[in-house]
């Protein structure tokens, strides 16, 4: 990834349209340009429905994109083959997605043993990824997803997400679904994680005081369509428009 | 050892064994009968003489007095293999070898194998004309009659008959609005049954139901009803207090009895005819009634029955070694516990049968359903239309679906796996497609965005969750499936099913039960095991399957 294109995504003029229940069509992301450097962190934000989530699924081809492009590295992603993109890509979802009948170990290895990794590579990757997540692996490797708590279980996700090492992760809300001082713990771990990880990362919110804290740059749709691209500075100093004003007063109470 | 059971019987130690871990079973089963190389003495090769029966009493004791004879008076060995099923299944073992000689009877000849359109009516031209045809188109021969014609009679409770001065059929065309009737399904059914008889007495009678014979006989003993159908031969005519109404206008056409041998077993065995040709007329249907009665109501054995017979006739030296008993039933006199004891192998035998069309029935149906389910969960449109046929299937009655395979398979066992795999159908499609369709779709996201393969997706994920629903269908199908396979004996394909069917013929509740409770409990065992693996697939398993 270093020295190639510095754009590791980028939209071109996308839109997506799904069908409503009157039978015409609704706009779920509409004319949206955007690109993420390499190594940056980027937070979506907006309100439910604004089109964040479905921008964000647009990059690891779960939605297709009605019109407009949206490239990985340089590439169209209609051009990827589906599985070889998403194995390259890591995507964390707000309730974990953990397979309930697999232990911690075989969720996070998953992905090694479908590359046909030897067990011991697999069980060596496994401890590594629990570890940097903070979850002792003699403790945790052999437990269920419903022996975990909501915080540990977002974890092993993010664990398995880092699995094959991609260098792009997609996050859902990953904290969403948490109490708010778990959240804060592992907002924290997540900055420190990043650190020790250059990753490419999309990160999908609604809260902004989650935007400011992770995202290098923050993007704020509303009714799908791209408002402000910028800084937490650039966003507090100089929002632009009233929307973006009314906004930040909203979400930052 | 009927050849259905035979085959049973292999196939089922072929697939116990093919399963692997069932030895123990597998070693259990009697070392089969191999057909293949036949038994050669000194210089001739010589197959046993087979002497076969339709699966009803009378029938059946004849083919032991046939098989007895024989086996005193040649020198041929002899294997009595009674109780293979109706006319059809005989007939056609006949015509196929598997048996050289069983009991007919004229009229059936006529109606059911030669398919005359008219009625038969001259008992003599009934006999001279099957006898032609016979020989002519099947190569099989008539031997000369035994005497009796068990034709179809009405009974009429003996104080009602009595008290109203019933002595003919015609009698009951003045009464027959006061009297209570309970028939066989078969006689109210069949034209030469309730509707042709009722029409030529005109007789109406507004309170007339259909009912399984063995149990009309119990309801008229308690006063239910007071007309049932008979046969004149019916040794429950002598049980029961019964007058039996002459047919004073000749309705029903003659019925009587006599060998039929395959034309190649005359030539092999031309002593046969002689043999066989001794038994004719010694038997009226008041000697056929007591034999019947005998059997049906004072529970002895056939081959005792048969013996007793030939011996008072003089037919047989009594210092003879009694022949082998080949009714499976055995010996039926005696307490319950001799009566269970005396059977546990053949029980056991009934058993691996009916866990055989159950196991065979049931994985097939797994093999086609779990599929089946997979495509409906993807094209979800095709669903709806596609549980309700088979829900239709379902709903058609056990025995119905079992007729209906008939025409399409034959008897025996194909058309009962055919029938019973229907039946398993749906409650493993049902639950396969319901399985799938609830997976959580945040999991099936997630698997897919994490870059799992469809069917990647559906083995690690979609599956395993389904897997408790799939197994809770499997186990209704399972349960299901061991009640059903007790009609397949109604078709001759064995199982659990026999000792109940010979025991609503012979009215005998010990035969009845020597089924019935063995298939309940293997139901309640079957529901048991899988209910167990069903919890254990419920519980994540923590050993990580191989990949």
């Amino acid at each position: 990834m270093d020295g190639g294109d510095p754009t590791a995504v980028a939209f071109r003029g996308v839109r997506k349209e799904f069908p409503a229940p009157d039978g015409g069509v609704v706009a779920a992301v509409d004319d949206v340009t955007l690109e993420v450097a390499e190594g940056e962190t980027l937070c979506l934000i907006g309100t439910s429905g604004s089109g964040k989530t479905t921008l964000l699924r647009m990059v690891n081809r779960l939605e297709e994109p009605t019109r407009g492009a949206v490239l990985v590295r340089g590439e169209d992603v209609a051009t990827h083959d589906a599985v070889r993109l998403r194995r390259g890509t890591g995507y964390v979802i707000q309730s974990g997605g953990l397979f309930p009948h697999m232990t911690v170990e075989r969720n996070v290895g998953l992905l090694c043993e479908l590359e046909d990794w030897d067990a011991d590579s697999r069980r060596a990757r496994v401890r590594e990824l629990l570890a940097m997540v903070h979850l002792p692996p003699d403790e945790f490797a052999e437990r269920m997803p419903h022996e975990l708590s909501g915080g540990q279980r977002q974890r092993v996700g993010v664990a398995r997400a880092l699995a094959l090492d991609p260098p792009l992760v997609l996050m859902d809300e990953p904290f969403g679904a948490l109490d708010p001082i778990t959240r804060a713990t592992l907002r924290d771990e997540f900055a420190e994680l990043r650190a020790a990880v250059r990753k490419t990362v999309v990160l999908v919110t609604h809260d902004m005081a989650e935007a400011f804290a992770l995202g290098d740059r923050i993007a704020l749709l509303d009714a799908g369509r791209l408002r402000q691209v910028g800084t937490a500075e650039d966003f507090r100093e100089r929002p632009a428009d009233d929307f973006v004003a009314r906004f930040l007063a909203e979400h930052f109470a | 050892m009927s050849t259905t059971r035979h085959r049973a019987l292999v196939l089922a130690g072929a697939v116990l064994a093919g399963l692997g871990g069932a030895r123990e079973v597998g070693a259990a089963l009697p070392a089969p009968q191999d057909p293949a190389p036949p038994a050669r003495t000194a210089a001739t090769e010589r197959r046993p003489i087979v002497v076969g029966s339709k699966n009803f009493a009378e029938n059946r004791i004849l083919a032991h007095v046939m098989g007895q004879l024989i086996e005193a008076r040649t020198d041929h060995e002899v294997v009595v293999e009674d109780g293979l099923g109706g006319t059809l299944v005989v007939f056609g073992a006949l015509r196929s070898g598997d048996i050289d000689v069983y009991p007919e009877y004229t009229g059936t000849g006529w109606a059911i194998v030669l398919k005359e359109p008219e009625a038969a009516a001259d008992p003599l031209r009934t006999y001279v004309h099957v006898a032609r045809e016979y020989a002519r188109r099947f190569d099989v021969r008539w031997l000369p009659p035994f005497g009796f014609s068990n034709s179809y009679a009405l009974a009429v409770r003996g104080p009602v008959a009595e008290e109203l001065g019933l002595a003919r059929v015609s009698d009951l065309a003045a009464v027959s609005e006061r009297l209570r009737a309970g028939v066989s399904h078969e006689f109210l059914a069949r034209e030469d049954g309730w509707p042709g008889v009722s029409a030529a007495y005109g007789l109406e009678i507004a309170d007339l139901r259909g009912m399984e014979h063995g149990l009309a006989f119990e309801a008229l003993a308690a006063g239910e009803i007071d007309l049932v159908d008979a046969w004149t031969t019916d040794g429950k005519l002598l049980r029961y207090d019964l007058t039996v109404l002459e047919d004073d206008r000749g309705f029903w056409p003659p019925y009587h009895a006599a060998p039929i041998v395959r034309g190649d077993l005359l030539l092999r065995a031309p002593e046969v005819e002689d043999v066989l040709g001794e038994l004719a007329l010694r038997l009226p249907d008041a000697r056929m009634q007591a034999l019947n009665h005998a059997v049906e109501v004072d529970g002895r054995a056939f081959a005792d029955v048969a013996r007793e017979f030939l011996i008072e006739e003089g037919l047989l030296d009594p210092s003879d070694a009694p022949a082998d008993d080949g009714f499976r039933a055995g010996e039926r006199r005696g307490d319950l516990l001799t009566f269970v004891a005396g059977r546990l192998g053949i029980t056991g035998e009934l058993v691996l049968e009916h866990l055989l069309l159950t196991l065979v029935s049931v994985l097939s149906a797994v093999v086609a359903a779990v599929p089946l389910g997979v495509l409906l969960a993807r094209r979800r449109r095709l669903a709806g239309p596609v549980l309700q046929v088979a829900g239709v299937i379902q709903t058609i009655p056990g025995l119905a679906l079992l007729a209906f395979m008939i025409p399409v398979l034959g008897l025996g066992l194909d058309a009962a796996y055919a029938a019973l795999f229907l039946y398993a159908l749906l409650p493993i499609l049902r639950n396969t497609y319901t399985g799938l369709v609830e997976v959580d779709r945040d999991l099936v996201d997630a698997a897919v965005g994490m870059g799992l393969t469809p069917r990647q997706v559906l083995r690690h994920v979609e599956l395993p969750l389904a897997a408790r629903t799939i197994m809770a269908g499997v186990r209704t199908a399972a349960v299901i499936t061991i009640g059903v396979a007790t009609l397949a004996a109604f078709i001759g394909a064995g199982g659990l099913g026999e000792p109940i069917v010979t025991g609503l013929q012979l009215d005998d509740t010990r035969l009845v039960l020597a089924g019935a409770l063995p298939a309940a409990l293997l139901a309640v065992l079957t529901d048991l095991a899988l209910g167990r693996a069903e919890r254990r697939l419920a519980t994540p398993s923590r050993g990580a399957p191989g990949a």
